[in-house]
């Protein structure tokens, strides 16, 4: 067991006993590896589905869209979260000395996290969704994780740093602080909301569903929600799953290596400029998008300069194994830390190359992201969350791991199954980037149909679903083996008794720094004193300070960012012929959010030759004023749709959403056939436009109500709309409008036929036409 | 990795010890230092030169220098043809141009009118039945601006008046190929196209 924490002095005076909770830590880890190959498994299931659509059985709830977001919500907050939390109530307790503040804050935390995803798991196939990625989860919930997070876990946190009888904050420490800070300033910047339904019921006393009871409108729009969105997305990662792993990596690999850290000072320099520069980066995701072109370019430089930053923490981690390499061979816990601080290695720096705008021209929308981001989760986070568990077993069951054998078989199909990933996505994403920009001499798009360039990657979706499966059932290994691990634990388990000092309120200091330099220098002397990081070694003795220093430091590239957005209105011209969208055309636009289109959609055309000739004209900022929240998505599986409005017959779409092969051969677009069917929820369109109207959207009369019938005139106006859309459905060959008018697909097809043809339009001419379309 | 036998300077540790876990006190490496602050001065200058002077064009202004060159390249020999009748029959005489009507064609129509215009949503363009026009003048309204209430929908905004020339022209060209096709002949038998004109002519 712990070689150093217990005191066999005989003289026990003065000290304080104390007991870990051990109890939390086997909670955590046990939620980890059930919650993983439940995330694994759905990536598995979506995997399929690119492959073969069919295999959804028609189903909505299994449909692509939905299912999407529950494998990255998974495998983020459910896999990688609680892994954190197991890894940090692990080392927080030995290194501050001290069981954590409080063990009801530490049940509250466990439980509370656990109820968070299991209605993670029945919302999203529901379609109850906010749309934006990895930040869906509606805001019940939201406000769920808000107090989970920053009050359970953060004040437990917290309570733990100061009741602690370790002077000084170890390195993994002030990773962790960085992430419960960050995430709660990212979480609640970006889950800002209108709650749509809550405001209707309050209002008008009326109930119009469950599912529009959890709806919420984003008070940014457009370009804002995009900013800020990626500001939390990008930050996700990084104070999510970068910054909590660095701490982990910081405490389980010199423990498993038993083996000095390699250099404090590279520790120091690399956890600043990392807090700092990451948080600066978001933009980098929406290169040559409608974002001013301003913000793009600083989120490129940032991210270059991240690169060293991210290698600072591969440098310590690969380095601290020095003179251990040799055991990297039996023991399948460095195994596991070797290649995924590798991983870790490799993918910060892929993320610079992708951040460089030409490189990213190709990659972006493509599955070179896709690549990317699994190089990441399931080889740093992935990884570095078995290492940690097979390393933690034998420690929290007090006997030995069951199999070596099996969890070294785990680590070899881990890495193969991945390798077969990423390999054949990079290859899918690079083949479709190059087809979808190849245009001859003579101007004209070498693969013109956009189908063109998805069957030609369905060999490699294979490939990738062999990858993840061995992955997955490389985890499922790893269950069992936990499993009979945990079968030969003790009757009762061994509580050691730890003792420490507390910490004296009376401390006199660190000793200070001598100057190393014999010249008589004069502020050559301060500077050395500085460099050798003192002044950092008394930061490490107050956590709030630290804190704090924290809070400024991520503080500073956010507020650059973000406030000239919303305070100098040219970085996003208003374009005067843009209007809102129609309450039907609203409530479609709510259907394709629910539905999560945007998973495989994008509504954003960059301004590229090729793109445009695909697509017709590059996205103006303008165009998405009435966005709430933006659908510009990241990844084209089927063609962009920002001007999808007037391409296409009502006819096309409603087959299409049919089944979406008859009109596309090849397609790998699902079924739709529930929106054929399921009735438009007419009641809840007021509350739509009520709570847009709220937000600054010029709905006008729309807001108000019939005196007679008390019914709302949004929804009048709805009725109206999909009348005439059923109407012309038929005379194009469709079905009797009295079948189709009041079903789901005539809103979806409302609001299709309205993308990206405002900019073609005549200004209204109430309002004072500025006479410019002010794209620039 | 460097060898711990092979050191060439005395690790120090510090007297750092939190759990057991003890660290070293050595330097950050050189060659990080180097790259760190070379990115940082680089960023500076980049987003300078970049953003904060006219030296180098914007995205935007990139793009349309793009675009201009590649219409200019691409359509040179039509922009010269000011009468739209003359413009389709020279697409149709010319096999180079019908290739890239076929190519519009595949990006903007296949969709509904099936991949050889054998019809599917819309209908069968092979056969000498058209539904909404008359003649080639009227096709090219028909790919413009749409017809039959939405379900041919306009396309003024997607292509430009050249590229409608050559999707006319291409499916001019389809005639008369009478491919079998879902829907039946839909419309009325119109005249004979005019002859297309070929590159003899020209001279």
């Amino acid at each position: 067991m712990s070689e150093h924490a217990v005191q066999t002095d005989s003289s026990k005076e003065g000290l304080e006993s104390f007991v870990y909770d051990d109890q939390i830590v086997r909670m955590f880890s046990w939620a980890t590896i059930i919650w993983g190959v439940v995330a694994m498994l759905v990536g598995v299931i979506i995997a399929i589905q690119l492959a073969f659509p069919a295999a959804n059985l028609g189903i909505e709830f299994l449909s692509f869209g939905r299912l999407r977001p529950l494998h990255t919500n998974a495998a983020i907050f459910a896999f990688a979260g609680n892994a954190v939390f197991a890894g940090i109530y692990y080392s927080t307790q030995r290194l501050c000395k001290a069981r954590m503040f409080s063990d009801l804050l530490s049940r509250l935390h466990f439980w509370g996290w656990q109820l968070i995803i299991l209605s993670a798991v029945i919302t999203l196939p529901l379609g109850i969704t906010q749309g934006k990625e990895y930040a869906e989860l509606e805001w019940p919930i939201d406000l769920a994780i808000a107090v989970v997070w920053l009050v359970f876990f953060g004040g437990n946190f917290l309570g733990t740093l100061i009741k602690r009888r370790e002077r000084h904050l170890y390195v993994a420490l002030w990773f962790y602080i960085a992430t419960i800070v960050t995430v709660t300033i990212l979480h609640v910047f970006n889950n800002i909301w209108v709650p749509a339904g809550l405001v209707h019921l309050i209002k008008t006393g009326e109930f119009a569903g469950p599912t529009f009871l959890m709806k919420s409108y984003p008070i940014y729009a457009g370009v804002q929600d995009a900013l800020m969105q990626w500001w939390y997305g990008h930050n996700a990662v990084a104070f999510f799953l970068t910054t909590p792993f660095l701490g982990m990596m910081y405490y389980f690999m010199p423990k498993a290596a038993e083996r000095p850290v390699f250099s404090y000072k590279l520790s120091i320099i690399h956890f600043w400029s990392l807090v700092f520069l990451y948080i600066w980066a978001g933009p980098h995701h929406l290169h040559y998008t409608a974002l001013p072109e301003w913000a793009t370019t600083v989120g490129m430089v940032f991210s270059i300069m991240l690169w060293m930053p991210s290698w600072g923490g591969m440098i310590n981690g690969l380095l601290t194994l020095r003179g251990a390499w040799d055991r990297v061979a039996r023991d399948p816990v460095l195994k596991f830390f070797v290649v995924g601080v590798t991983f870790y290695g490799m993918s910060t720096f892929e993320g610079p190359l992708l951040s460089i705008k030409v490189v990213n021209s190709l990659s972006h929308y493509t599955d070179w992201t896709i690549a990317h981001v699994h190089s990441g989760t399931l080889g740093w986070n992935g990884f570095m969350t078995f290492g940690m568990l097979y390393w933690m077993m034998p420690r929290l069951f007090q006997t030995k791991l069951w199999s070596v054998k099996l969890a070294t078989t785990h680590f070899w199909l881990g890495t193969i199954g991945m390798v077969l990933y990423i390999l054949s996505i990079y290859t899918a994403g690079i083949t479709q980037g190059l087809m979808w920009r190849a245009w001859d001499e003579t101007g004209r798009l070498a693969y013109p149909a956009f189908v063109e360039t998805v069957t030609v990657l369905i060999p490699m979706y294979w490939i990738r679903v062999i990858g993840g499966t061995m992955y997955l059932v490389g985890a499922i290994l790893a269950l069992y083996n936990f499993y009979m691990t945990w079968r030969g634990r003790p009757d009762k388990y061994e509580e050691t008794v730890h003792y420490a000092a507390p910490l004296s309120a009376n401390y006199a200091g660190d000793p200070p720094a001598k100057s190393r330099l014999n010249a008589n220098a004069g502020f050559g002397h301060k500077g050395d004193k500085f460099l050798q990081g003192n002044w950092h070694r008394n930061w490490e003795r107050k956590p709030l300070r630290f804190t704090l220093y924290v809070v400024v430091a991520v503080s500073i590239g956010s507020l650059v960012e973000i406030l000239p957005m919303f305070m100098i209105s040219s970085n996003v011209p208003t374009i005067a012929s843009v209007e809102p969208y129609t309450p039907l055309e609203l409530a479609g636009r709510d259907i394709y959010v629910a539905e999560g289109c945007f998973n495989c959609h994008s509504q954003m055309i960059r301004p590229f030759y090729w793109e445009t000739k695909r697509y017709g004209d590059y996205s103006k900022p303008g165009e998405f004023i009435y966005d709430r929240p933006f659908q510009w998505g990241s990844r084209r599986i089927g063609p962009d749709l920002a001007r999808e409005g007037g391409r296409k017959s009502h006819l096309w779409h409603y087959e299409h959403f049919k089944n979406p092969a008859d009109t596309s051969p090849g397609s790998i677009m699902p079924r739709y056939p529930w929106l054929l069917s399921k009735k438009i929820n007419f009641p809840a369109i007021q509350g739509r436009v009520d709570a847009n109207a709220m937000l600054g959207v010029p709905y006008g009369e729309m807001v108000k109500y019939d005196p007679e019938t008390g019914i709302g005139y949004a929804v009048t106006a709805a009725q109206f709309q999909a009348q005439v859309i059923a109407m012309e459905l038929e005379e194009q060959g469709g079905p009797p409008m009295d079948e189709t008018w009041d079903k789901q697909v005539i809103a979806m097809i409302a609001y299709l036929q309205r993308l990206g043809i405002d900019l073609y339009k005549e200004a209204p001419v109430s309002e004072p036409v500025s006479g410019e379309e002010a794209s620039e | 990795m460097a060898d711990p036998t092979h050191k060439t300077h005395q690790e120090e540790l510090l007297d750092h010890n939190y759990d057991g876990i003890q660290e070293y006190d050595n330097p950050t490496p050189g060659w990080w230092h180097l790259i760190f602050w070379g990115t940082i001065i680089w960023g500076v200058l980049y987003f300078v030169v970049v953003q904060m002077t006219a030296l180098v064009p914007n995205q935007h202004e990139r793009f349309e220098a793009v675009r201009t060159a590649a219409i200019e390249k691409q359509f040179a020999a039509l922009m010269t043809i000011d009468d739209d009748l003359e413009k389709v029959l020279t697409v149709m005489g010319d096999e180079n141009w019908l290739i890239q009507g076929k190519s519009v064609f595949a990006g903007a129509c296949t969709l509904c009118h099936g991949q050889n215009g054998e019809g599917l949503i819309g209908p069968n363009l092979t056969d000498e039945y058209f539904k909404n026009a008359t003649n080639l003048i009227g096709m090219i309204d028909v790919v413009t601006n749409g017809a039959a209430n939405g379900a041919m929908p306009a396309n003024k905004n997607l292509l430009t008046d050249n590229e409608i020339a050559l999707v006319v022209g291409y499916v001019a060209s389809l005639r008369g190929q009478n491919l079998e096709g879902p829907r039946g002949a839909e419309g009325e038998e119109i005249p004979p196209f005019p002859e297309p004109i070929t590159a003899d002519d020209g001279g």
